[in-house]
C-alpha cells in the first residue's frame, strides 16, 4: 500500500470509527508505520508503489470543450528524490477504462506502456548536462510510451473479460516513442522546465492529446486535523485554515485529452444531457504479469496474462465505501463483478461512516439503504449522470454534455455547478468535503441541513497553481527547491527554498 | 533483555564483547531503518524468502520529510512499543495487541534480538483470544511462526487466513513458505501458482524464482528473479533483498561479475545493507582476496549478530589459520543459538549442519537430524541427514538420504559435494567423480570449507572439473 492510501486510510479511519486501528498507523515510527497498517489495507499493492494509483480525474475540458480531460496520476508520495528519481513501471500495463453504454463492461481500453532509455549507463547522474528538450541527449535516463486503444468487438465475445486478455479486442496504435516529461531536477539542469515539460505534450493519431511525467499531486486534504478528530470535533469544520498534506510531493501523471466523438458509444459529440449516449463512466487499473511457477523443460517465462492489480474510479471509494475484508479482492475485482458481490452492494447502501457520524457526533443522517450513496458511487446520480438502464458499477460518471463551468465551485453539484464532481471529477473540487456531505445525506430531502451540509476539512484547493491548459496539473516540486521555507542543513547552511 | 540473558548464562570476557556489540547494534539499528529481512533469511534455511518484508521505509522517509516541513516529529519503533503498551494498559483492545505484536516483530527485524519473538506471541496471542478473528493477528502469528521455523504452526495459520481471506496473496505466501519447509513441493508450487495468478509482484515474484531455483530450472529463477527487482516496492529492503538474492543466484553458478553488480546495487538502495556486504565478501574470497573478505565480515557480524554470518567468518578465519579467533565465532553461534531456543525458534536443522562441519557433538547432531527429518522432510532436511549420516559413518543410509536432497533436480553445488563424498566412502568411484566434478563445475567458490577438498578428492579419483 502506499503511503498515500495509507494516509487516507487513516482519514477514513476516522470516519469508519477505527480510531484505535488507524491511528496509530498514521502517527508512529516510519518502518513500522508501514508494517503495521499494510496489515490492514491492502497489503497487496503495498510493495508495488510504481503500479499504485492515486486519483482519476475526468472533466470537460474548459479550453476546449469538444473534449474530455483525463488525468489519471500514480507514484504517490514522491519525495525529494535523487539520484534514483521515480519513473513508470516497464513492465506495468496502466489503462485508462471507458464504459460508454453504463452496462460495467469495458468498452474502450487506452493502454499505456512504458519503456526506459539509459543513455550513458557509466554514470549515476540523472541528467549529464543542461536539459532543455525533454528527449536531448544530455537527459540520461529517459521514459517513452507507447498508447494503444482496444475496443470490446461488436459480437459481444469480451463481454465479462478486461480487453486487455481478449484476444477478440481490436487493437489500434496511437503513439509510440512518446516521449515522458523529466524530473525536475533544478534550475541548472533544466534551466527551462516548464517549457521542457510542456514539450512532452504530444499529439496521437486519434486526433487526443496526451502528457505523461512528474507533477505535483493535484489531490488536497488536511489528514492530520481530521486524524485528531480537530476538524470534526468543532464541527462544522468546514473554514478554512487546514493544513493540505499532499502539495510537498508530485505524482506521476498519464493524462490525455480526447474528443468527445472518440469516447461515446454512437461516436456523437452530445449536447443534450439528456441523450442517451452522453454519459462516459471511467476507472484506471494496472496489471503485472503471472508467470507458471514451474516449466519443465521448457524456455522460463514471465509472460503469463496480465493480472489486475489496482483498480480506482470514485476518489476515496477504497477507502469508504469497500470494508477491510474486500480491500484486496475489490482491486482485483471488475466492473461487471461489483453488483454481484452482496458485500459491496451492501456497505453502499448502508456505509459504516454514516452510522459512525451518527455514533460519533449525532448526526442525523438518513436512514439505510442509501440510495443517494448508491447512485454517487455507483449509478451516477438520476437526472445528471446515470446512464439509462445502468448496471450498478463503481465508476467516475461524467456526462459530456454538461458544458464546463465557467466559475467552477469547489463543492461541485453540491454548490449548484453541475460541471462537477460527483459529475466527473475537476482537479478544484474539494471531494473530502463533498463526500463527507454526501455520507452525511446532503442529497436526501430533509437532511440537507447543518452540520452535515458543512462538514469539511478546512483545505480548500489544491497546494500548486493549475495551469489553464492541458495536462491543467501543477508542475512538479523541484528537489532543488525542496526544503521548505527557513529550512537549514545540520552544517548551518541554509536551504533554497522555493522561490 | 538480550543484555540480562547474556549475564545470567555465562560470566566470560567474551560474553562481555559480544555485549558491546549487541548494544552498538541496538543502537545503530535504532536510528536507521535497518535489514528488516534480517531475522527472515537469518532463520530461515537455505536463506530464501519467508516472507518478504511489507514496510515501505521510501515512503516513510518522504512522510517523514513531509513532517520535518510541517514541523512534527516521527517516532521511533521503540516509542511505538512504549505507545501501545500505554495504550493497552488503558484498555486492551485486539487491533492494539496485533499492533503491538507486529511492533514486536518489526524491533527483532531492526536488532536481531529474538526475544521480541516471545514477546510478540505473547500479544498476539492475547488479541487471537479476544478476536479470533483478527486478521493482522492471524497473519503475523503466521509470520512469527516461520521466523520460529515451526512450518506446520505457520501452515495452520495460513490456512486460516485464507480461509478468512480466500483472495489475499499473503496467506498464500505464508502457506508456499511453510509447505516448502515441510518438504510438500507440489503443493507449494499450485499455492504459489495461485498467489501469483492473484497478485504478481516483488513478494509473488522472489517466490516463483526460488521454487524454479529448488527444482532446477536456473534461467527461469533468474528470470523470476530480474521481475522481482523491477517490480520493487517502495521499500528500500525490499529491494535490496531481492538484488542480493539476484546476486547469490549468480554467485551460486560462479558469475562472478554479475553477482558483484547485485550486491554492490543492493548496497545503493540500502547503504551498508549486511546482506549485500556479505556477497561482495564472497566475492573476495572468490578472487583469492582474504584480508579484505574478512574485514567485511567482521564488519558485518559486528553489526548483525547473524548466525550464517558468523559461522562463515569463523571459516574464513580458520582458513586463514586464525584458529583461536576462528573458535571464538564458534562460540559465539552457539551462545546465539541459546537465546534463539530460548525464544521458541528452532535452529536445529541449521545447528546440526555447523556441528557437522565442525566435527562437534556428532552422536547428539544424528538424533536431532533425524528428528527434524522426520518432522519435515524437506530436501534440505534430507542434505544434512544424509551429512551427518556421513560423519557418524552409515554412508549407505547417507546416500539414501542424498537422493532424497537431490530429488527435485537442485542444482547445488553443496549438495553435489555431500553425494560425491557420500559416494566415494561407498567406494563408487564413478558416481563420486561425476558429483564432484557437478559441484566443482557449477561454482568452484561454493564453501571456503570444502572446495578444496573437493579439488584433491577428484584429483584422487583421477577427474578433473571443467572449469
Amino acid at each position: 500500500m502506499s503511503k498515500r492510501t495509507l494516509v487516507r486510510v487513516a482519514f477514513i479511519g476516522i470516519l469508519a470509527f477505527m480510531v484505535s486501528t488507524f491511528a496509530p498507523a498514521f502517527t508512529i515510527a516510519p518502518a513500522v508505520e508501514v508494517q503495521a497498517s499494510s496489515h490492514r489495507e491492502a497489503p497487496l499493492i503495498s510493495q508495488d508503489q510504481v503500479a499504485d494509483a492515486t486519483d482519476l480525474y475526468a472533466f470537460v475540458s474548459p479550453d476546449k470543450p469538444n473534449t474530455v480531460t483525463f488525468n489519471t496520476d500514480w507514484i504517490p508520495y514522491q519525495g525529494p528524490g535523487g539520484p534514483n528519481f521515480f519513473r513508470f513501471g516497464d513492465d506495468v500495463l496502466y489503462e485508462l477504462h471507458i464504459d460508454n453504454v453504463g452496462d460495467a463492461q469495458d468498452h474502450i481500453s487506452f493502454q499505456f506502456r512504458f519503456k526506459t532509455i539509459v543513455v550513458n549507463p557509466n554514470t549515476f547522474l540523472y541528467n549529464t548536462g543542461v536539459v532543455g528538450k525533454p528527449d536531448d541527449g544530455q537527459n540520461n535516463i529517459r521514459q517513452y510510451m507507447t498508447v494503444t486503444r482496444l475496443d470490446a468487438p461488436s459480437d459481444g465475445s469480451c463481454k465479462n473479460t478486461a480487453l486487455a486478455v481478449c484476444a477478440t479486442a481490436k487493437s489500434t496504435a496511437l503513439g509510440t516513442n512518446i516521449v515522458v516529461a523529466p524530473n525536475n531536477v533544478g534550475p541548472a539542469s533544466f534551466p527551462i522546465y516548464p517549457m521542457t515539460a510542456q514539450m512532452a505534450v504530444s499529439s496521437l493519431s486519434n486526433g487526443a492529446t496526451v502528457f505523461a511525467g512528474p507533477r505535483q499531486d493535484p489531490f488536497f486534504a488536511d489528514i492530520g486535523s481530521l486524524f485528531d478528530l480537530l476538524t470534526i470535533r468543532k464541527l462544522p469544520g468546514n473554514a478554512g485554515g487546514g493544513v493540505n498534506d499532499f502539495e510537498d510531493y508530485n505524482i506521476s501523471t498519464i493524462s490525455m485529452q480526447i474528443p468527445i466523438n472518440q469516447l461515446t458509444k454512437d461516436g456523437s459529440t452530445p449536447t443534450d444531457p439528456k441523450s442517451g449516449s452522453a454519459v462516459i463512466g471511467s476507472w484506471i487499473t494496472s496489471s503485472r504479469r503471472t508467470t507458471s511457477v514451474l516449466n519443465a523443460g521448457k524456455a522460463p517465462t514471465t509472460s503469463g496474462d496480465w493480472v489486475q492489480i489496482e483498480r480506482l474510479g470514485m476518489p476515496l471509494v477504497n477507502e469508504i465505501v469497500v470494508p477491510l475484508a474486500l480491500k484486496d479482492a475489490f482491486n482485483n475485482l471488475k466492473p461487471w463483478q461489483d453488483a454481484t458481490i452482496p458485500a459491496v452492494v451492501q456497505v453502499v447502501t448502508d456505509p459504516e461512516p454514516a452510522r459512525l457520524l451518527t455514533a460519533l457526533y449525532g448526526l442525523k443522517v438518513p436512514p439505510a439503504p442509501r440510495t443517494d450513496v448508491l447512485q454517487v458511487f455507483a449509478q451516477g446520480v438520476a437526472g445528471l449522470n446515470q446512464p439509462p438502464n445502468v448496471v450498478p458499477s463503481e465508476q467516475l460518471r461524467l456526462n459530456v454534455a454538461i458544458p464546463p463551468s465557467a466559475s467552477p465551485k469547489r463543492l461541485g453539484v453540491l454548490a449548484g455547478d453541475v460541471a462537477g464532481f460527483p459529475n466527473g471529477r475537476r482537479l478544484g473540487d474539494d471531494v473530502v468535503d463533498i463526500e463527507l456531505q454526501v455520507v452525511a445525506g446532503v442529497l436526501v430531502d430533509g437532511f440537507n441541513t447543518s452540520p452535515g451540509n458543512v462538514l469539511g476539512d478546512g483545505v480548500d484547493a489544491p497546494g500548486g497553481t493549475l495551469l489553464t491548459s492541458f495536462p491543467y496539473e501543477p508542475l512538479p516540486n523541484s528537489s532543488f527547491y525542496y526544503y521548505p521555507s527557513g529550512y537549514q542543513f545540520a552544517n548551518g547552511t541554509p536551504a533554497i527554498t522555493h522561490p | 533483555m538480550l543484555k540480562t540473558l547474556f549475564f545470567e548464562q555465562q560470566e566470560k570476557d567474551k560474553v562481555m564483547q559480544l555485549l558491546k556489540r549487541y548494544w552498538r547494534v541496538a543502537v545503530i539499528a535504532t536510528g536507521i531503518v535497518l535489514v528488516l529481512l534480517a531475522l527472515v533469511i537469518v532463520t530461515s534455511p537455505n536463506n530464501k524468502p519467508n516472507t518478504v518484508a511489507v514496510t515501505n521505509p521510501a515512503a516513510t522517509q518522504n512522510a517523514a520529510a513531509g513532517r520535518l516541513a510541517k514541523g512534527s516529529t516521527v517516532m521511533t519503533t521503540d516509542e511505538q512499543i512504549t505507545y501501545y503498551q500505554d495504550k493497552l494498559r488503558k484498555a486492551e483492545t485486539a487491533p492494539d495487541l496485533a499492533s503491538l505484536g507486529l511492533s514486536y516483530l518489526q524491533k527483532v527485524r531492526e536488532v536481531s534480538d529474538p526475544v521480541y519473538y516471545t514477546k510478540a506471541e505473547g500479544v498476539l496471542k492475547k488479541a487471537l483470544e479476544l478476536d479470533p478473528t483478527n486478521f493482522a493477528a492471524m497473519e503475523a502469528m503466521g509470520s512469527l511462526s516461520l521466523s520460529r521455523h515451526q512450518f506446520a504452526q505457520g501452515l495452520d495459520w495460513g490456512l486460516k487466513a485464507q480461509k478468512l481471506k480466500p483472495r489475499d496473496s499473503y496467506a498464500y505466501g505464508v502457506m508456499n513458505d511453510a509447505l516448502i519447509e515441510l518438504g510438500r513441493y507440489d503443493e507449494a508450487v499450485q499455492v504459489l501458482q495461485t498467489m501469483i495468478d492473484i497478485h504478481p509482484d516483488l513478494s509473488s515474484y522472489s517466490r516463483v524464482s526460488y521454487q524454479r531455483e529448488l527444482h532446477g530450472e536456473y534461467d527461469g529463477a533468474i528470470e523470476a528473479m530480474q521481475q522481482a527487482v523491477t517490480s520493487r516496492g517502495p521499500a528500500p529492503e525490499n529491494q535490496a533483498y531481492v538484488m542480493y538474492q539476484l546476486g547469490l543466484l549468480y554467485f551460486n553458478h560462479n558469475n562472478l561479475a554479475l553477482a558483484e553488480n547485485n550486491f554492490q546495487q543492493s548496497l545503493t538502495v540500502v547503504p551498508d545493507y549486511v546482506y549485500g556486504l556479505q556477497g561482495l565478501a564472497r566475492v573476495k574470497i572468490a578472487r583469492g582476496d582474504l584480508n579484505g573478505a574478512a574485514d567485511l565480515y567482521s564488519k558485518i557480524t559486528q553489526r548483525m549478530p547473524i548466525e550464517q554470518f558468523i559461522i562463515e567468518y569463523g571459516d574464513l578465519l580458520n582458513t586463514q589459520g586464525k584458529t583461536s579467533e576462528a573458535n571464538r565465532q564458534y562460540e559465539l553461534v552457539r551462545s546465539i543459538d541459546k537465546i534463539y531456543k530460548e525464544n521458541g525458534v528452532n535452529t536445529d536443522i541449521e545447528i546440526a549442519l555447523f556441528n557437522d562441519d565442525h566435527d562437534y557433538n556428532l552422536s547428539d547432531n544424528l538424533s536431532r537430524a533425524q528428528t527434524e527429518y522426520k518432522a519435515r522432510p524437506s530436501i534440505k532436511a534430507a542434505d544434512v541427514l544424509a551429512w551427518t549420516l556421513y560423519k557418524t559413518g552409515d554412508f549407505k543410509q547417507a546416500l539414501d538420504l542424498e537422493t532424497q536432497a537431490l530429488r527435485l533436480g537442485t542444482q547445488d553445488s553443496l549438495y553435489y559435494y555431500h553425494a560425491g563424498m557420500i559416494n566415494m566412502k561407498l567406494g563408487q568411484n564413478d558416481e563420486a567423480r561425476s558429483y564432484l566434478q557437478k559441484a566443482l563445475n557449477l561454482n568452484p567458490n561454493f564453501s571456503l570449507l570444502y572446495q578444496d577438498q573437493a579439488r584433491k578428492t577428484l584429483a584422487q579419483l583421477g577427474g578433473t572439473a571443467v572449469k
